[in-house]
């Protein structure tokens, strides 16, 4: 029982990797530099990918790429509508950093995902994002009345939205991909011998990209009901 | 785990907003030019089909149109020197008609007077040939006994007729 306690701590805590020595001591975080990874993979990959585009005679990697591209592209364009045209690149963004940090878990890192500090940032980009599509598509006056419609009464109700939605955001990420650890880590500690592949399936592949969907899922539609 | 410290979240909030703007000038702005590219490349096109096929049966009509002309033009130059070979036919056969008239005319008339030219020939021949018999026989018997028995008949056809 021990040894679970150990594990678990061990995948839940978040280490500091290194500490830099400015304004006594800012703590890098693991979240941090794992994302560094994975902006690192991400980075190197598109670079591979995008390499030699053409618009005749396309060769395989280009018709996955475009593919992939159009059909993440087509699926936040029939959300947004034309007004929200705009934010589609940060939400293809966010959507495959996410569905990357969910799953790096198989590569033997800690998901990003499990630090509440990340999906925190996420859930604050996103509101910002939200609340910064709204103004620029009605005005700062027409933005604030916004918060009076339908009526006046719900004006408090509003604007406490303004602060539940990223918290359920952030709450949502974080709590979904903290108990997939936590599952995962019990699965294994019970049997660790092959029972835990069909699991390790469905908490990190299925679930990490259900998760990174609903999020810019969610976001798409607050941005979609702010242009509105 | 729970643990928010702002630092970390300064930093993951600048490692998205690099991404993003990495991603997209780098994967979804490259893609999407391409995919815009390519869909007025193919709207453009379709429209110079379009026009090109518009433009094909215009030509063809017109084609059509030249094609029936000529081919009335061509029955019409068939019909023309269809009449002209006919007023010709007409023209060279009355003339060979006339001209074979006119041969006989004159055959007739050459044979008309080739027959006067051979009678008063044969006329003369005769004059001549019975001046020489008148001429033999007088010459064979003159004499007195000719000449009595020529005065004989003679006296004997007048005489008969003076009874």
């Amino acid at each position: 029982m021990d040894g679970l306690v150990d594990s678990l701590m061990e995948e839940l805590n978040c280490n500091v990797v290194f500490t830099i020595p400015l304004f006594g001591g800012i703590d890098v975080l693991e979240s941090v530099v794992v994302t560094w990874i994975i902006m690192a993979i991400i980075m190197a990959a598109s670079l591979l990918l995008v390499r030699g585009l053409k618009i005749r005679q396309i060769n395989n990697r280009q018709a996955a790429l475009e593919s992939g591209i159009a059909f993440i592209y087509g699926f936040f364009e029939d959300l947004l509508g034309e007004d929200g045209k705009d934010y589609i690149p940060y939400l293809i963004t966010v959507v495959i950093y996410i569905g990357i940090a969910n799953m790096i878990g198989l590569l033997g890192f800690k998901s990003p995902t499990k630090d509440l500090n990340v999906t925190a940032s996420l859930a604050v980009m996103s509101i910002i994002l939200v609340e910064a599509a709204g103004i620029r598509k009605k005005g700062v006056k027409n933005w604030v009345k916004s918060f009076a419609e339908p009526i006046p009464i719900v004006a408090p109700i509003n604007i406490l939205e303004l602060f539940i939605r990223p918290l359920s955001l952030c709450m949502r990420l974080f709590g979904n991909v903290l108990g997939a650890v936590v599952v995962m880590a019990l699965i294994k500690y019970l049997i660790p011998l092959v029972i835990p592949l069909p699991f390790s399936f469905y908490f990190d592949i299925f679930d990490g990209i259900i998760q990174a969907y609903v999020f810019v899922f969610l976001t798409s539609l607050y941005i979609k009901e702010a242009v509105e | 785990m729970l643990k928010i410290d702002f630092w970390n979240i300064a930093f993951t909030i600048i490692n998205i907003l690099v991404l993003y703007f990495f991603m997209k000038h780098f994967l979804i702005g490259p893609v999407k030019k391409i995919l815009d590219d390519r869909k007025n490349m193919i709207e453009h096109d379709l429209d110079a089909a379009s026009a090109a096929k518009e433009e094909a049966n215009q030509l063809k009509e017109t084609y059509a149109a030249s094609i029936g002309a000529a081919g009335e033009e061509a029955s019409r130059i068939v019909e023309d020197a269809r009449t002209k070979a006919r007023a010709e036919y007409d023209r060279i056969l009355s003339q060979a008609n006339a001209d074979a008239a006119k041969k006989l005319e004159h055959a007739d008339q050459t044979i008309s007077l080739e027959k006067e030219k051979a009678l008063h020939d044969l006329k003369a021949s005769v004059a001549e040939l019975a001046m020489a018999a008148a001429e033999k026989v007088l010459g064979e018997q003159s004499g007195p006994d000719r000449d009595r028995q020529l005065y004989q008949s003679f006296l004997a056809e007048s005489g008969d007729s003076h009874e």
